[in-house]
């Protein structure tokens, strides 16, 4: 068996993209822009089932259809669209469903599939096939079914796409939520359960800015972080209940919980809370949230080890593309902002206002 | 023929930050911190060298006992083997120069510990790829 080369993963990319041509021609395509970091995205749908789906996350980034994207992403489903892929791209699509465990690496990239120009992973279980071209700036993304998109994919669609693509142009996603307004913020990077999340919304309903909740992308050379996703997202109902009147605005209230596969609430604040969305920010620093036994909430210095460790492997285990390039990023980025740990007391709603005033000295220092 | 040591695996990836050296294994979503000595057990490693080759490097540039300083790296090189962060292959002739002592003023050897962390593993045990149930598929996990 010989190893595929860029020829045979060219081959693969072009099978695809020919699925989605046989389906445009039995629907009509449908463009919608984005202004992502500075640059334009252009969505071809195939139809209009991945609509609702893709869009309300990236909604507050829309612009009017209009010059030449930087990317354009075809975007397509077989149910919908009565078109099932071609024969040769089927068949690997089976293989990928039967022996997942042979023909995907860790992070979901089909084993030799990715190289330099073409980029590839398949997202088991929804089944999404995902590939992308660096030259000809083109990205493709199909699943059998539109409605088995799962949620955390409608919070954060296309990530892996958007790694890949503003990777390539001096941006690093990052596993972390941005929180300030446009003079300046501060990344809040921790794992599960550190308070991150419950920390963002409490900021936003006290009249701070987010550029994400969980995923931006920074400009590498001068630290600005840009703005992906309006998208916040709480663990569990009791989360929700924290914050009177939010279950209103959760899209998938009814399917939230805390079972093992239940949902995570999901609010787009594009539709409920516009003001609360910055598109973008530069960071004047990097905070690890931890919860501690006490009232008051408190913000030390630690070091930039500790940002690191927080910030890094999630941000390279969650998003497929060049690992051994995001950490080279991430370490830059953690050695030129300062690196703090926020101490999150019990007393809550003081949190934002310790936020902002940690942002306010920063940024008069900038 | 000696077993030459050697970090460079295509899925361990590693960044010093503050003199600490962080290693992320991105295959099994562990990663790892060590500094002092142990960071400099790493940065020898990059080029390949043998265990001997090794605690001999330590020992010139670390004051300490030597039989302390052997034992220590042997075992923080065992550790290193065995969450397979290091790679060995069998070379032919050891060229490494022998090592002198450490000087005067080198700084005292403080025994190498890696710290291990499996946060990680959590996100991808609920990946579909690790723990999707092949019968009734995902989301039913294993």
């Amino acid at each position: 068996m010989t190893t595929p080369n860029e020829a045979d993963q060219l081959a693969l990319f072009d099978t695809v993209g020919l699925g989605f041509d046989r389906a445009v021609a039995r629907t009509d395509a449908v463009e919608r822009d984005f202004g992502v970091a500075g640059f334009r995205l252009r969505l071809r749908f195939a139809g209009p089932a991945l609509i609702p789906a893709i869009v309300p996350a990236l909604a507050h980034l829309e612009l009017p259809v209009a010059a030449t994207p930087d990317l354009t992403i075809d975007l397509f489903d077989a149910t919908s669209t009565g078109t099932p892929l071609p024969y040769l791209a089927a068949r690997l699509v089976e293989f990928l469903r039967l022996q997942w465990w042979e023909l995907l690496q860790g992070r979901r990239e089909i084993k030799g599939m990715n190289g330099e120009r073409i980029r590839s992973v398949f997202h088991l279980g929804p089944d999404i096939l995902v590939l992308w071209d660096r030259e000809r700036k083109r990205g493709l993304y199909w699943v059998e079914r539109a409605d088995s998109i799962p949620y955390y994919e409608k919070g954060y669609p296309l990530s892996v796409l958007l790694n890949w693509w503003l990777g390539s142009l001096g941006h690093q996603m990052v596993h972390a939520a941005c929180i300030g307004g446009p003079q300046g913020g501060v990344l809040l990077t921790g794992r599960g359960g550190s308070g991150k999340s419950t920390t963002t919304l409490n900021c936003i309903l006290a009249g701070l800015q987010i550029a994400g909740d969980d995923y931006a992308a920074i400009n590498v050379a001068d630290g600005t972080a840009h703005s992906l996703y309006n998208t916040i997202k709480l663990k569990t109902r009791a989360d929700v209940d924290r914050f009177p009147g939010l279950a209103a605005r959760v899209s998938n209230l009814d399917r939230v919980g805390d079972g093992e596969h239940d949902e995570k609430a999901m609010v787009f604040l594009h539709e409920h809370l516009p003001q609360g969305l910055a598109t973008s920010m530069p960071i004047r620093a990097i905070l690890v949230p931890r919860i501690v036994d006490r009232v008051e909430t408190t913000i030390v210095p630690a070091s930039a080890a500790v940002a690191f460790k927080a910030l890094a492997p999630s941000t390279v285990f969650q998003l497929p593309g060049n690992g051994h390039e995001a950490l080279r990023n991430l370490a830059q980025l953690t050695r030129r902002l300062p690196s703090f740990e926020i101490q999150l007391g019990s007393d809550f709603l003081t949190i934002p206002g310790v936020i902002a005033d940690f942002i306010s000295r920063w940024q008069s220092r900038a | 023929m000696h077993e030459i040591l050697s970090n460079d695996l295509p899925n361990i990836m590693h960044e010093t930050i503050e003199n600490e050296v962080v290693v992320v294994n991105i295959d099994n979503g562990t990663y790892y911190s060590f500094d002092g000595v142990g960071g400099r057990i790493w940065e020898w490693l990059g080029g390949g060298r043998t265990l001997d080759g090794v605690i001999g490097a330590v020992q010139s540039s670390f004051r300490g006992d030597a039989a302390t300083i052997a034992d220590s790296v042997t075992a923080f090189v065992k550790q290193l083997r065995a969450e397979q962060l290091v790679r060995v292959t069998l070379g032919g002739e050891h060229s490494e120069t022998p090592d002198s002592a450490a000087p005067a003023d080198a700084p005292p050897f403080v025994a190498p510990a890696l710290q291990k962390y499996t946060d990680m593993e959590a996100l991808l045990l609920v990946d579909p790829i690790h723990e999707v149930d092949e019968a009734s598929g995902w989301p039913n996990l294993k």
